[in-house]
């Protein structure tokens, strides 16, 4: 993977992963949804699929950067993907979570595609 | 007993998210300011090499003329080899100076041509050098620095700014100083912010001083590892100069004392001269024995105590771009040998010889050089450094927003005027200081080519233009003022690739056409920065507009002045 | 300590810089004494840790409202700490 792919999928991952965090806030939610109600299960599903999602963007980093410089790759995309999570629900929020699934959902499968080609038959 | 803490100006009173609340609030405005423009400069001076890359275009020719020659080197040409070169600048060495206590030797660029240079310490221990002809050893003129066409600093001026405001020593410490208290600003912030985590996405627009305080929670909180990390950084690159105690405690305190730790930091071992004599050895055996070792081609072979029986013949690498990306230390490979051809010291590229500390103290000044990730490293740390800009910018903002609603009568009766004052100096410092940054460039395409001295001219024009938007900031209403500084701003960045254009005869596309992401990158990015400063004047228009008509309707209420 | 509010806050500041660059000085010269690293190496790791002593004794003048006790927990410590240091001087590497 080369270092485009690597920055193009790292920060996907972490914005997708940011934006889910940020779902499972009631706040938050409610700018999306209009409900203010977040069922525990749903909070968990959001926290957990962020989980993945942020994981996945540090194996990026440490792919493509090796893994001290990784790490350090890997907290400038959280605060990449983070402002981003701010600065567009600020502005749209359904946008923004729109973005959030099917930029994540996009990058999690070149992310495991990826995963498989490298990994050993 | 009289109790020894009567409340005072509010320091150290109350809980400690109380007083932490207070010293974060003092610690930040008095040093917003500097701050602000410490981290603009810095974050440009992440990208210094496409900077002076744009700012010299005469030069654009000549650098192609350059890569071009070395792509087409075929690879038999006749180039001196690393033996041959080694054992001229041997010779010379002991013909001229065979006394020396080090000899520094660059062979060859990483390539294996270039030239062969030598250096030795002057009496004054200066670096003292000498140019030698590759094929044949003889002494080569040095040629005094060509005069450029266009005389610049270049991207270097936001980088000598941003570490020293082009002020020397005393610029060197008030940085440092300032770095201090940015972290002291840090920690209390942190310890004050009652909601951290629940606020940590929180941004409600259009709510006046509600928004600013979002807005400086959210930039400092998501950029906060890097704040910590650059701050702290920042401040260790040099940290035996702010706090020698320790060198002086167990190195001594007469004048030479810091030679004697660095000497010792950077070549542990190296024994003091014995007396007994041993000729300098054959160097290309070591830098072969070095390549085998590390993998890197040789940059300079180093000898310590040549013609001593102490010697010791050390032979540093070639660093490549590609591999720094992966390394956190910037350290190249290095092979230290005893005269007799004993590996007395091996470091890997990126790695360490001497030990943990020296280790720590590389990687550490290599990540706040974002020396480390190639690209997108800088433009995570370009991002970052806006950030942390961001973040001084906002809080200063609030610091005045907040009381432009209700007077808190911190300095008594003299409290409007110190507002008024702070008033100006945000202005001035927020974007007083982007327009000169721009105007900089501004003079680099205007100011003729010919006149003497024209970097200081263009340095000139910058510490003149932040001088003028001070003055302006002062004498105009702080509305009038941040609009037309605003609206400057935005025009100046805007208009970057036409006035390029008008004076060079370049532009944009023909920029992206043949490849030169440079000049594009910084033109771009200026555009980028117009945009933002343009945004920021119609959001100005927007709350005035608001602002004005309910407070002609109803005098008597106050606005919505919150406190957090 | 009486004196008026400006004076006091002036006294916590000096008291923050200099007693807390005292105590920070005080820590970078005895900590090479205990470290079983080379001296260059113990120097530097303890003049890296000195400036973050510096930053939490400035961060806890400012929480502490008796201007005394601080004066103390900071002088004191540095007093010993030095004489800590330079009583164990590192000679040789």
């Amino acid at each position: 993977m080369n270092l485009q792919l690597s920055t193009a999928l790292a920060l996907t991952l972490a914005y997708a992963g940011m934006a889910g965090l940020c779902m499972a806030m009631e706040r938050h939610h409610e700018q999306v949804t209009g409900r203010r109600d977040v069922s525990i299960r749903l909070r968990w599903v959001l926290r957990l699929s962020a989980g993945v999602l942020l994981l996945a963007s540090l194996r990026v980093c440490i792919d493509g950067w090796g893994s001290g410089v990784g790490w350090v790759a890997w907290l400038g995309y959280l605060t990449t993907g983070a402002l981003l999570v701010v600065g567009l629900w600020a502005w749209r929020p359904r946008l923004a979570m729109g973005i959030a699934v099917t930029g994540g959902a996009c990058s999690l499968l070149v992310f495991v595609l990826a995963c498989q080609s490298s990994a050993p038959a | 007993m009289r109790a020894t803490h009567t409340p005072d100006t509010g320091a150290a009173t109350g809980g400690l998210r109380q007083a932490m609340a207070w010293l974060h609030t003092w610690c930040g405005l008095w040093f917003s300011w500097l701050l602000f423009a410490v981290f603009l400069t810095g974050s440009l001076a992440v990208f210094e090499e496409p900077i002076t890359h744009w700012m010299t275009p005469e030069q654009h020719a000549e650098e192609a003329a350059e890569e071009a020659a070395r792509a087409s080197l075929p690879a038999t040409a006749p180039v001196a080899g690393r033996a041959q070169r080694l054992a001229h600048a041997s010779d010379y060495m002991t013909q001229h100076h065979r006394s020396k206590d080090m000899w520094e030797i660059w062979p060859a660029d990483a390539e294996g041509g270039g030239e062969l240079k030598v250096y030795w310490f002057d009496e004054q221990h200066l670096y003292a050098q000498a140019k030698l002809d590759a094929n044949t050893g003889a002494p080569q003129p040095l040629l005094p620095p060509k005069v450029p066409a266009r005389g610049t600093l270049g991207g270097q001026h936001f980088v000598d700014f941003h570490y020293n405001l082009h002020g020397g020593t005393l610029g060197l410490w008030i940085v440092a100083i300032a770095a201090m208290v940015m972290l002291l600003a840090l920690l209390s912030g942190v310890i004050t912010h009652k909601r951290i985590f629940k606020d940590f996405f929180t941004f409600r627009p259009k709510k006046g001083q509600r928004s600013w305080l979002d807005a400086h929670n959210a930039v400092a909180v998501l950029s906060l590892p890097f704040q910590f990390m650059i701050a702290y950084t920042g401040i260790v690159f040099t940290a035996t100069t702010y706090l020698p105690a320790g060198v002086w405690a167990h190195y001594g305190n007469d004048a030479g004392v810091h030679l004697r730790y660095t000497t010792e930091l950077t070549t542990p071992g190296l024994q003091p001269r014995s007396g007994r004599p041993l000729a300098v050895p054959a160097l290309e055996p070591f830098a072969a024995q070095a390549v085998a070792l590390t993998g890197q081609p040789v940059r300079a072979v180093v000898v310590d105590h040549p013609g001593d029986a102490s010697m010791r013949i050390s032979v540093y690498g070639w660093n490549d771009p590609k591999g720094l990306v992966r390394r956190m230390s910037d350290a190249t490979g290095m092979v230290a040998f005893a005269p007799d051809g004993r590996v007395l010291q091996l470091r890997l590229p990126g790695g360490s010889a001497d030990g943990s500390a020296s280790f720590v103290s590389q990687v550490m000044s290599n990540l706040h050089m974002a020396g480390l990730g190639g690209w997108p490293m800088k433009w995570l740390f370009f991002l970052c450094g806006l950030a942390g800009t961001a973040m001084m910018g906002t809080g200063a903002v609030l610091f005045m927003v907040k009381r432009r609603n209700k007077s808190l009568r911190e300095f008594g009766g003299r409290t409007a005027q110190v507002y008024r004052c702070i008033e100006a100096l945000n202005i001035a410092a927020i974007t007083g200081l982007a327009v000169a940054c721009i105007a900089y460039l501004w003079a680099n395409r205007l100011l003729p080519l010919m006149i003497d001295q024209r970097a200081s001219w263009e340095l000139r024009v910058f510490f003149g233009v932040w001088l003028v938007t001070l003055v302006h900031a002062w004498l105009r209403p702080p509305r009038a003022a941040w609009r037309v500084q605003l609206w400057t701003l935005a025009t100046a960045c805007l208009l970057l690739p036409l006035l390029n254009g008008l004076t060079t005869g370049d532009h944009l596309v023909a920029e992206m056409a043949r490849g030169d992401w440079e000049s594009a990158g910084v033109e771009l990015t200026s555009m980028a920065f117009g945009l933002l400063a343009g945004w920021g004047a119609l959001l100005l228009l927007r709350t005035g507009k608001a602002v004005q008509p309910r407070r002609t309707a109803h005098p008597s209420l106050g606005s919505a002045g919150e406190r957090p | 300590m009486t004196g008026g509010p400006g004076q006091r806050l002036a006294v916590r500041v000096l008291l923050a810089v200099f007693a807390g660059y005292a105590l920070a000085s005080a820590f970078a010269m005895a900590l090479p004494s205990l470290l079983p690293m080379p001296r260059a190496q113990a120097v530097l790791t303890a003049t890296l840790l000195g400036f973050v002593v510096h930053l939490v004794a400035a961060l806890w003048v400012f929480t502490k409202p008796d201007l005394r006790r601080v004066a103390a927990g900071l002088l004191l410590p540095a007093v010993l700490l030095t004489a800590l240091g330079l009583a164990l001087q590192r000679t040789g590497a």
